[in-house]
């Protein structure tokens, strides 16, 4: 259905405005259920594909709300009044129907259609005219014609081994004779990179800096005598998981502990770790471990005094899910929360929306210590299990359920264990290892190529090696547009 | 949705590509519909990804392999700290543990440059430094204690420069251009300056 003319659109929506919310009072609100409503409609919507829609599909302003044009719209096409979240939901797939070809943006494709490919249907800046695919031509290797060797060599020696291909290899690529044998050649200097040193102590820790977030003032190396924790476990753990070929849930799974060989190799330790002078212990049992989330640093520097740990709970699912609650990612609202279970004024409209579902990402998290004691050798009760402390923080206590994306969890270890289930896990560690090679977003054209890196995972037995190689074989790692 | 500016420059660039997509008076067309009759295959080579930044871990170890020093003997500011570890930041790296900065900067800073020509530069002239008191590593086809340099010596030193700091044969322009930096030149300032020229282009900083 063509789209009116900008200007009459936006007069429409200026005298159409106050009426809404004269007689439609309740639409004055945003609805955190309306992204998996939204998924439950269009299930095939790029963003219901493994994560769920943010507010801004709809919304300029959740406190106080504002809707963009897309927001407007499906607003306008509600079938009957709204009086609670409950008729909002009921109505919104209708609503939906109702919009679904129009083109509220005006930016010349229907709102369905821009949320099948991924691009904002309330936002005429952000569109893709879709053609039909054409025909990719064959080539003897796995990649588009025009893939350039020499630029993806030395991408991938750059990335993955921390310098440019040298003369000598690129002369090497050169010297096949055919696209077949340069891809060979090509990804067997990948598979050398990622046998290095060099990714397995500096490459893959920097990409776990904004996951482990060190503090190195009050880390085992601290200066000033305060530690809190020792960050090095995690670097360790981080880098053993995704190296050889391993499987990456274990980031969320391992109940075990990475130390380093006199060799510089990493080894797998297990049980607990005693103190000792100069490193910090890790105290937690092994059944109460989660992997990256359950290390004592994790908690130290996350927990830290909170009775609550919404920040602990709030980074997993950032760090290992892709998805920031601050930024109203990822809302996935458990009916009748937030609790408040610690009296912090969480159910007022403006917190409630993302409190819905932080609070009970949060209530396993509250059974670990956050920063007990922070010396060593000791470092105290640090990120132990604690089945007493929730109590203790928080008197009344009342064990509420945890929940992760919607589904009941009974602990910290089997939160991990839905997590490294979900699409959200496989989505995000694609995402990390695009970025890290191309430093953007997938745009909507890759985002089939994209899909297809996300579903492998499974059939690679989430080995992050498996992954990059297949990232190498993007078209725009070889230097093209898709 | 919000993108990165350089996703939102390729859309920008693929939209324009695209525009006899834009089905005229048909409606709005997308996957869920058929696509509209207008729209033929595009026939133009596709647009190149764009030129990424050789962040700091690369390009530091490139420049110290290309002309073989180490953080001992490149680069070094006060003679006391390496140039690479001072700059950590500017060259494109993330200085966890001192700044507490958890990601690298998205783009080089406006300080960039200069620290790039200060890097590349204190390597060269440590390199010639080194060459001329020992049996040289780099600079081999020229006697450093000259006070001129042949045409020939010039394009030879050229040519191995462009293989050791761009890892690719020089053109013959690329080798004119070099050599005629040795015009009134004395050899050792010619080596510095060549190495400086050919270590700071666009080539050796971004890929």
């Amino acid at each position: 259905m063509p789209s009116p003319p900008k200007p009459a659109r936006r007069f429409a929506r200026l005298v159409a405005t106050p009426l809404a919310l004269a007689f439609v009072p309740s639409l004055a609100f945003a609805r955190p259920v309306a992204p998996s409503v939204l998924c439950d409609t269009w299930p095939e919507a790029a963003d219901c594909r493994g994560r769920v829609v943010g507010c801004e599909t709809c919304h300029t302003s959740t406190w106080p709300a504002a809707w963009n044009d897309f927001g407007f719209a499906v607003g306008m096409a509600f079938p009957g009044g709204i009086e609670d979240d409950a008729d909002f939901a009921a109505g919104l797939p209708t609503a939906l129907a109702a919009v679904a070809r129009r083109d509220s943006d005006g930016d010349g494709v229907d709102d369905y259609d821009e949320l099948l490919v991924g691009t904002s249907p309330g936002d005429e800046d952000d569109v893709w005219l879709w053609c039909a695919p054409t025909e990719r031509e064959a080539l003897d290797a796995p990649v588009r014609r025009g893939f350039d060797f020499r630029a993806a060599l030395n991408r991938a020696s750059i990335l993955y081994c921390g310098r440019s291909a040298t003369y000598e290899e690129l002369a090497a690529l050169d010297a096949q004779p055919t696209d077949a044998a340069r891809h060979q050649t090509l990804h067997a200097a990948v598979d050398e990179c990622l046998a290095s040193t060099w990714w397995r102590d500096e490459g893959l820790p920097r990409l776990a800096d904004p996951r482990i977030r060190p503090i190195s003032s009050v880390g085992a190396s601290s200066t000033v005598g305060i530690v809190i924790g020792d960050y090095d476990w995690d670097y360790r753990l981080w880098s053993y998981v995704l190296t050889q070929d391993r499987d990456a849930r274990e980031l969320l799974r391992a109940d075990y502990h990475v130390d380093r060989a006199a060799d510089g190799s990493l080894v797998r330790v297990e049980g607990t770790i005693p103190t000792s002078a100069t490193r910090g212990p890790q105290p937690l049992e092994p059944e109460r471990r989660a992997g990256m989330i359950t290390t004592q640093w994790f908690f130290a520097i996350n927990t830290m005094f909170s009775p609550l740990p919404r920040t602990t709970a709030a980074q997993a699912y950032r760090a290992y899910l892709g998805m920031d609650v601050s930024k109203e990612e990822g809302i996935v609202t458990v009916p009748g929360e937030p609790l408040d279970v610690d009296d912090k004024g969480v159910r007022d409209a403006q917190c409630a929306g993302c409190h819905a579902t932080l609070d009970p990402l949060s209530y396993a998290f509250a059974y670990y210590e956050g920063i007990q004691g922070a010396s060593l050798p000791s470092l105290g009760n640090s990120g132990r299990f604690n089945p007493a402390r929730p109590e203790r923080e928080i008197p009344g206590w009342t064990d509420p359920q945890a929940f992760l994306f919607g589904e009941p969890v009974e602990s910290v270890v089997e939160w991990a264990d839905v997590a490294v289930e979900s699409d959200a896990f496989a989505r995000n560690l694609a995402n990390l290892f695009f970025r890290h090679a191309l430093e953007r977003e997938p745009t909507v054209p890759e985002r089939t190529a994209f899909d297809a890196l996300v579903t492998s995972l499974a059939e690679d037995g989430f080995s992050a090696n498996r992954l990059i190689h297949r990232v190498v074989d993007l078209d725009a790692f070889g230097g093209l547009t898709p | 949705m919000t993108r990165p500016f350089l996703s939102r420059a390729i859309g920008a660039f693929v939209l324009v590509s695209l525009a006899a997509c834009r089905p005229s008076g048909n409606g709005p067309a997308g996957p869920g519909t058929e696509p509209p009759e207008t729209c033929a295959p595009t026939t133009e080579a596709p647009a190149p990804e764009p030129l990424h930044w050789r962040r700091h871990a690369a390009f530091v170890t490139d420049v110290h392999a290309a002309l073989a020093l180490d953080a001992t003997t490149g680069c070094r500011e006060l003679d006391r700290t390496p140039c690479g570890d001072v700059h950590l930041v500017a060259l494109g790296g993330n200085d966890v543990f001192g700044a507490g900065q958890y990601e690298p900067v998205a783009r080089p800073l406006a300080t960039t440059p200069l620290v790039v020509d200060r890097f590349v530069l204190g390597a060269c002239s440590n390199r010639v430094t080194l060459d001329a008191e020992a049996t040289p590593v780099v600079f081999g086809m020229l006697d450093l204690a000259a006070s001129t340099v042949s045409r020939d010596d010039a394009r030879a030193t050229a040519s191995e420069l462009f293989r050791r700091l761009l890892r690719r044969d020089a053109t013959n322009e690329e080798l004119a251009e070099i050599a005629e930096l040795a015009e009134e030149t004395n050899a050792r300032d010619f080596a510095v300056a060549a190495c400086f020229a050919i270590g700071t282009t666009s080539e050796a900083v971004l890929y």
